[in-house]
C-alpha cells in the first residue's frame, strides 16, 4: 500500500498556520468576547499547543500553568492606549475582571478586516472548544495534558514522571523503527527519509530526557506532540498491510508531516533542538 | 580544450556542486573540485557553455531522486551519524539548486534543437553492449549498498542487460544530437561510471569528450 504514495507524501515542508502580528492576535481574541487575563494566557497557550497554530509569544510554566509575559507586556499595552477595558463582572457571590475591547480596539479590528477575518478563523477551533471553560479549568486541562508539575509534586517526582514518559516513547519509537524496515514494498528513498524523521524524533527526546533546565512547559508540548507522531506512525504502518485504506493514510500522512513540521518549528523557536528545514 | 566548448553537467556533478554551498560547509575536496571546475569552465579564459539539460533538471527536481542521492552521499563520503542531518542537507541543497538550474538550463531553443536526440538511442545501446563485463560490474557497484531485495531488484530492472540507465543514455544521446549541430566540442562532465568507465571509448565512437573528477582541464586552445 505505501508504496503508491510519492517521496512528497511521506516527507515535504508543510505550511503550518502562521499569526504574526501580535497586536490584531489579541484584539481577534477579545473580539469573540470579554476573558479574564488567566483565561487569555490559556487560550494563547492552546493555539499554539493543541491547534499546532505559530504565534508569537512564548509560554513558560508559572504557578497557574502556562503564562506569556509577552501576553501579559501586550494587555498592559493595550490598556494604556486604551483598546480594552478591565471591568468587573458580577457573579452573585464572586466577582471577575475581565477585559473587554473599548470602541479604540474594536476601531482596531475594523481598520484591518480582512486580517482579523483570517486571524479569526485560525483562532475560530479553540474558541469553539475551550472558549466557555473558565480559568479554573483550563488551568487543570493544560496541567494534565502537558505534563505539567503539580504545587503538591516533589521536583524529583515530577522528574520521574518525565523521564518514564520519555523512556516509554523511545521504546515505542525504536519498536516503530523496526517495524518500518521489516516493510518491503517502500520505495528506498522514501523509507530513508521517513527514518531519518523518526532520528530527529529520537534525537529530541534525548535532548528533552537529559536537559531538565528545559522549561516544564515546552518539555510537555513536546513530549505530547512527538507521542502523538510516534502513534500516527504506529497507524500507518498497521494500515499499509490492508488494501483499502489510500484515502485513510493520505490524511495520517499529512498529518504526520504537520505534526513533524510544528515540533520542528517550536523545537528550533525555544532553542531546545536545531530545525532540518 | 578549446574555447568555447560545450559542457552538460550529469545530476550528480549538479548535486555536488549544490553540495559545495551548504552551510556549514562541507569540507570534501571533490565539491571544491566541481566549484572550481565550473567556475574555470565558464571564465573568460575558456567561455565554455555549460549547460543542464531537461533530463538532467527532471531529476534533480525529483525529491526522491534528489533526497537518494543526497543521503548516499552523506553517508558514504561524509560517514554522517545521524540520519536527520541528511534532512537539513538536502533541504538545505533543495533551496540553493532552484539558482544553480536557473543559471546553466538548456535553452528552449537548443531543447527544440535536439528533440530528434532518442533516435540515436539504439546506437548507444549497442555501443555499450560491446562491454558486458565492465556493465555487469558497474551494476553490480551501483546495487552494494541497497539492503532492500526489492529495491536491489528495481535498480536492476532499470539497467536492462546491465545497460546504464536511461537517463544517462539518453544524456549522451542528446550530446550527439549537440555535437552535430554545433560543430564544437562537446562534453559529458560526471562522475558516474556509467561514463568514466568508458573515457577513452565514448570519444573514439561518438566524438563525445568526458571530463571528470580528478581530470586537469587541458589548457585553452589544446585538444
Amino acid at each position: 500500500m505505501l508504496s503508491s504514495f510519492s517521496f512528497d507524501d511521506f516527507f515535504s515542508e508543510y505550511n503550518l498556520k502562521t499569526i504574526e502580528d501580535k497586536d490584531l492576535f489579541l484584539a481577534s481574541l477579545l473580539s469573540f468576547k470579554n476573558f479574564n487575563s488567566t483565561q487569555i494566557h490559556k487560550l494563547s497557550f492552546l493555539t499554539f499547543a493543541e491547534d499546532k497554530v505559530i504565534i508569537p509569544f512564548e509560554f513558560i510554566k508559572m504557578p497557574h500553568g502556562p503564562f506569556s509575559e509577552d501576553i501579559k507586556d501586550l494587555l498592559n499595552d493595550f490598556s494604556e492606549r486604551g483598546l480594552v477595558t478591565l471591568n468587573k463582572e458580577d457573579h452573585g457571590t464572586w466577582e471577575e475582571k475581565k477585559w473587554n475591547l473599548s470602541s479604540k480596539g474594536q476601531q482596531l479590528l475594523l481598520i484591518n478586516k480582512d486580517k482579523v477575518d483570517e486571524i479569526k478563523k485560525k483562532l475560530k477551533k479553540i474558541i469553539e472548544v475551550y472558549g466557555i471553560s473558565g480559568a479554573k479549568a483550563l488551568e487543570r486541562f493544560c496541567y494534565s495534558n502537558y505534563l505539567l508539575k503539580y504545587a503538591n509534586e516533589k521536583p524529583k517526582d515530577y522528574e520521574a514522571r518525565i523521564q518514564t514518559s520519555i523512556c516509554d516513547l523511545q521504546i515505542i519509537l525504536a519498536n516503530r523503527i523496526n517495524d518500518l524496515g521489516k516493510i518491503e514494498e517502500i520505495d528506498e528513498s522514501s523509507r530513508e527519509v521517513i527514518l531519518a524523521c523518526l532520528d530527529y524524533i529520537e534525537n529530541l527526546l534525548n535532548t528533552l530526557l537529559s536537559n531538565e533546565q528545559i522549561d516544564q512547559v515546552i518539555r510537555g508540548i513536546l513530549i505530547k506532540k512527538t507521542e502523538n507522531y510516534i502513534n500516527i506512525w504506529g497507524e500507518i504502518i498497521c494500515l499499509a498491510n490492508g488494501n483499502e485504506n489510500e484515502p485513510k493514510i493520505k490524511d495520517l500522512l499529512k498529518e504526520a508531516k504537520e505534526l513533524f513540521n510544528f515540533i520542528n518549528t517550536s523545537s528550533k523557536n525555544y532553542g531546545i533542538f536545531e530545525s532540518v528545514f | 580544450m578549446k574555447k568555447e566548448s560545450l559542457i552538460l553537467l550529469d545530476t550528480n556533478i549538479c548535486i555536488y556542486r549544490t553540495l559545495a554551498y551548504v552551510q556549514p560547509k562541507i569540507y570534501r575536496t571533490e565539491l571544491d573540485e566541481v566549484t572550481n571546475k565550473i567556475d574555470s569552465l565558464s571564465n573568460n579564459n575558456f567561455k565554455c557553455n555549460i549547460v543542464i539539460s531537461n533530463l538532467v533538471i527532471s531529476e534533480l527536481k525529483n525529491n526522491s531522486i534528489l533526497f537518494w542521492e543526497i543521503n548516499n552521499f552523506c553517508f558514504i563520503r561524509l560517514h554522517v551519524r545521524n540520519k536527520y542531518q541528511v534532512l537539513k542537507i538536502f533541504n538545505q541543497a533543495k533551496k540553493s539548486m532552484g539558482k544553480f538550474i536557473s543559471k546553466y538550463s538548456i535553452s528552449q531553443e537548443l531543447e527544440e534543437n535536439i528533440k530528434n536526440y532518442p533516435l540515436n538511442l539504439q546506437e548507444i545501446d549497442q555501443f555499450y553492449l560491446k562491454f558486458p563485463q565492465k556493465l555487469q560490474s558497474l551494476t553490480h557497484t551501483k546495487i552494494k549498498n541497497i539492503s532492500n531485495p526489492r529495491q536491489k531488484q528495481i535498480k536492476i530492472s532499470q539497467r536492462p542487460n546491465d545497460l546504464p540507465e536511461e537517463t544517462d543514455r539518453k544524456l549522451l544521446c542528446q550530446a550527439i544530437e549537440i555535437k552535430k549541430l554545433h560543430h564544437s566540442d562537446v562534453y559529458i562532465f560526471s562522475c558516474d561510471g556509467d561514463f568514466t568507465e568508458f573515457v577513452n571509448e565514448i570519444p573514439l565512437e561518438f566524438g563525445i569528450n568526458i571530463l571528470k573528477l580528478g581530470d586537469t582541464i587541458p589548457s585553452c586552445g589544446e585538444d
